[in-house]
C-alpha cells in the first residue's frame, strides 16, 4: 500500500453517517470545480489553437498558385471559417456554462476535431499526430474516462471510415487497409489505459482528501462548541458560586453589624454553613471533571453491596422528594448480587448524580431506583440500575449532548434549573472508569430513565469465600416520598 | 454540425484533387536542355517555387533518394513564371530545401520551357526514365494535397528504380498548377489502376 493510501484509507465503519455525507458532498463539489477549471483552460485553449491554426496556414500556405497569379489558399479559411465552426459551440458552453456535462463532452469532440484540422493544416505531418494524444491526456483533467472513450471513438470512427472509403488519405495505400484501422486506435487505447487507472487513482485521493476534509471541518465545529461550551460553563460556574458568596457575606455582615436574637444567629450560622457546603460541591465537581479529563481519577476495587449503596443514596435523597412533594421508590430483583467489587465511593457519586437530577426535573409523580440485572453478551451479565422519573424529559437532540462536559440539555436548563452541567459527564466518565456505562432513554414531558450498567464478571464478583446470598426480597423498599 | 461536415468535406476534396496531369512524354525529349543519364535512371520532378502543396513532394522526394538503392541522376525543375521577381522566386523555403537534398541537381527553369518538353503541368510531377530514355514511371509521389507519407506514386517509383513492373505506373499529382493557363485537375484516384494489375504507362 502506498503511503498516500495509509494517509487517506480509512474504514468507513468508523466514520459518522454525517460525515460521510458531508466527504461526497466535498468530494462532489471538488469534482465539480476541478471540471469547471478544466472548461475554461479548454475553452481558452480551443482559442489559442484557432488563433495557432491560422497562423500555421499563413506561415505554410498562405496562398494557392497558378503560375504567376495566386489567391489565398483554401487551408486560409479552414483554418478561419472551419476552425472557427469548430471552437464556437465549445467555446460558448465553456465561457456560458462550465462543469456541464455537456460543455465537457462538446469541448471534447472539438478538441478531436481540432486535431484533424491541425493535422490537415500541417500536411499531414506524423508529428502533428502527436496533438490527438496530448489533447488526450489534457481530456484526462476532467477525471471523467467516458470523455476519453468519446475521443478514442472519434478517431476509430475517423479511421476505419478512411480505411474502408479512403485508405490512401490517412495510410497511404490504395487498398487493404481495411483492419489498418484497428492498429491505430490501438495505439489511442494503449493511451486510455493508463490515463484511465490515472483517473480512477486520482479520483480516489480525492475521495479521500474530501473525507479528511469533512473530519476537520468536523472536528473544528467540535473544538469551537467544546470552546463556546467552556466559556459558558465558566459564567455558569461564576454565577453558581457568586450567588451561595453573596449570601455567605450577606449573613456574615449581618452577623457581624446586627446583634441578632438566638434563634436567628443559629438560622443564620446554618444559612452560611449551606451555602458554604454548596460551594464545596460545585468544586467538587470541578476538580472531579479536572481529574476525569487529565486522567488522574482513580477507582478502588473493594467488595460493597449494590443495594445498600442504593438505599443510601435513596436515604440522603429522601428530603428533596418529601419538599417537593414526590414518591421515592427502590426496587432491586432477586437477581441482584449482594456483593460486588467496585468502587462503592464512586457508585454512590454516581447514583447520587442520577438521583438529584432526576429530582431536580421533576415536579409531580415520583423517582424509582431499580436494581436488575441483564444479559451483556458473551455469556457475562452486568449489574444495572435504573433511576426512572416522571419529570420534564428531554428531546433526542438534548440527549444526544447530554454526557457532553460543559453541556447541560440548553442554556433554559441552566437558568432555570441552575448547575454546571458537569455531573453528567463526570458520572459517565465514573460509569466508564468502573468499567461499565450510562444510557439515558426519555420522552420530552413524560419522563427520563438513565441506566448505569456495571459488569458482573469475575473480577467484579467477590470470591466465593468472601460472598453472601443475596436478598431473597424482591422489594426491597417502597418508600412514599 | 452541417458547417463542419460541409467544411471538412471541401477540405478532404481539396486535399483529394489532383493536378492537370498533363501529357505522358515516354521518351526522353530530344530537345530537353537537361542531360539524360546513360548509365543510371534519370528523375525530373518539376516544382512551383511558391507551391505550399510542394512540400510534401521534396519531403517524399527526399525520402526516395534516400531509398532509391542504386544510382540516381535527380533534376529538380524550378519553374519561374514570366514576369515575377526572379532573385525571389529562385531562394524560396521550398526551393532551398529541394537544393539541400543529396544528389539533387537544382535547375532553374525560366518560363517552365524545360518542363513543358517533360509534360509537367502541375507542381511535384516526377518523370523516372531509363538510361535508354524510356519512361518508367510519371506522376506524384504525395498521397492528397500538401500531405507527406507513405503513398501509392512513392511506392511506384521505388518499384520502378528497382527494376520491378511499377504497381501504379502513374500516380495523381497534388500540387499547384506551373502554368497560369493550365486546366482544372481532376481527381485522378479512379484512373489508378489497382494493386497487381498496373505497369508503365
Amino acid at each position: 500500500m502506498s503511503a498516500i493510501e495509509v494517509n487517506l484509507a480509512r474504514p468507513a465503519d468508523s466514520v459518522p453517517a454525517n460525515v460521510t455525507a458531508r466527504g461526497r458532498e466535498l468530494f462532489e463539489s471538488h469534482l465539480q470545480s476541478q471540471r469547471r477549471r478544466t472548461d475554461q483552460l479548454f475553452t481558452l485553449l480551443l482559442i489559442v489553437q484557432w488563433i495557432a491554426g491560422i497562423v500555421v496556414a499563413l506561415v505554410i500556405s498562405p496562398r494557392a498558385w497558378q503560375g504567376a497569379i495566386s489567391h489565398p489558399h483554401i487551408h486560409l479559411y479552414a483554418a478561419l471559417f472551419l476552425g472557427g465552426a469548430i471552437i464556437a459551440l465549445p467555446v460558448g458552453l465553456g465561457i456560458c456554462a462550465p462543469g456541464q456535462t455537456a460543455t465537457r463532452y462538446i469541448i471534447t469532440i472539438g478538441q478531436i476535431l481540432f486535431s484533424s484540422l491541425l493535422i490537415h493544416l500541417m500536411g499531414g505531418r506524423i508529428e502533428t499526430h502527436f496533438h490527438v494524444f496530448g489533447s488526450l491526456a489534457f481530456l484526462a483533467a476532467y477525471r471523467d474516462w467516458r470523455v476519453l472513450v468519446v475521443a478514442s471513438l472519434l478517431v476509430g470512427i475517423d479511421h476505419f471510415a478512411r480505411g474502408i472509403f479512403w485508405p490512401q488519405s490517412v495510410y497511404g495505400v490504395l487498398t487493404g487497409a481495411q483492419w489498418r484501422w484497428l492498429e491505430h486506435v490501438g495505439w489511442v487505447a494503449f493511451e486510455d489505459v493508463f490515463l484511465i487507472l490515472l483517473i480512477q487513482q486520482s479520483l480516489h485521493e480525492m475521495r479521500g482528501i474530501a473525507d479528511r476534509q469533512a473530519e476537520l471541518e468536523q472536528a473544528k465545529a467540535q473544538v469551537e462548541a467544546a470552546n463556546s461550551a467552556k466559556s459558558a460553563f465558566v459564567a455558569n460556574v461564576s454565577h453558581e458560586i457568586r450567588t451561595p458568596l453573596s449570601a455567605i457575606m450577606g449573613y456574615t455582615d449581618l452577623l457581624a453589624l446586627t446583634e441578632p436574637g438566638p434563634d436567628d444567629y443559629a438560622d443564620f450560622l446554618r444559612t452560611v454553613r449551606r451555602n458554604s457546603e454548596h460551594m464545596l460541591s460545585i468544586l467538587n465537581d470541578v476538580l472531579d471533571m479536572s481529574k476525569v479529563e487529565a486522567g488522574r481519577m482513580t477507582i478502588e476495587s473493594v467488595p460493597c453491596s449494590p443495594i445498600e449503596v442504593v438505599q443510601e443514596v435513596a436515604n440522603l435523597m429522601r428530603p428533596r422528594t418529601q419538599e417537593k412533594g414526590l414518591e421515592l421508590r427502590v426496587v432491586a430483583e432477586p437477581s441482584v448480587p449482594s456483593r460486588i467489587v467496585t468502587d462503592a465511593t464512586r457508585l454512590r457519586q454516581v447514583l447520587m448524580n442520577l438521583t438529584s437530577n432526576a429530582i431536580k426535573f421533576t415536579d409531580t409523580g415520583g423517582v424509582e431506583l431499580h436494581l436488575r440485572t441483564e444479559a451483556a453478551g458473551g455469556g457475562r451479565e452486568a449489574l444495572a440500575v435504573d433511576v426512572i422519573d416522571t419529570g420534564i424529559g428531554l428531546s433526542s437532540e438534548q440527549l444526544g449532548r447530554l454526557f457532553n462536559a460543559f453541556t447541560q440539555a440548553d442554556d433554559s436548563t441552566t437558568r432555570r434549573f441552575g448547575g454546571t452541567g458537569l455531573g453528567l459527564a463526570i458520572s459517565k466518565r465514573l460509569a466508564e472508569l468502573m468499567g461499565g456505562t450510562i444510557k439515558a432513554q426519555s420522552t420530552a414531558g413524560l419522563g427520563s430513565r438513565f441506566t448505569l450498567w456495571l459488569p458482573l464478571t469475575p473480577d467484579t464478583l467477590p470470591h466465593p469465600d468472601v460472598s453472601e446470598p443475596a436478598l431473597p426480597a424482591t422489594a426491597v423498599a417502597m418508600a412514599p416520598g | 454540425v452541417l458547417a463542419l461536415c460541409v467544411g471538412f468535406r471541401r477540405l478532404g476534396d481539396y486535399n483529394a484533387t489532383a493536378g492537370a496531369a498533363g501529357p505522358a512524354i515516354t521518351r526522353w525529349p530530344s530537345d530537353a536542355k537537361l542531360h539524360r543519364d546513360v548509365v543510371r535512371a534519370t528523375l525530373v520532378i518539376a516544382l512551383h517555387p511558391q507551391c505550399a502543396c510542394s512540400q510534401a513532394s521534396v519531403a517524399e522526394l527526399a525520402r526516395v533518394v534516400a531509398r532509391a538503392g542504386r544510382p540516381l541522376q535527380v533534376y529538380a525543375l524550378a519553374v519561374i513564371p514570366d514576369g515575377v521577381n526572379e532573385a525571389e522566386w529562385e531562394k524560396t523555403a521550398l526551393i532551398r530545401h529541394a537544393a539541400e537534398i543529396p544528389g539533387v541537381q537544382l535547375v532553374i527553369d525560366h518560363g517552365g520551357t524545360e518542363a513543358r518538353r517533360f509534360g509537367a503541368q502541375t507542381s511535384g510531377l516526377a518523370s523516372l526514365y531509363a538510361p535508354d530514355g524510356r519512361l518508367l514511371f510519371r506522376g506524384g509521389i504525395t498521397g492528397s494535397r500538401g500531405h507527406a507519407g507513405d503513398n501509392s506514386g512513392e511506392d511506384a517509383l521505388l518499384a520502378a528504380l528497382k527494376g520491378k513492373p511499377p504497381e501504379v505506373g502513374q500516380s495523381p499529382v497534388f500540387g499547384c498548377a506551373l502554368f497560369a493557363e493550365a486546366a482544372p485537375g481532376q481527381d485522378l484516384r479512379i484512373q489508378l489502376s489497382p494493386r497487381g494489375n498496373g505497369g508503365a504507362k
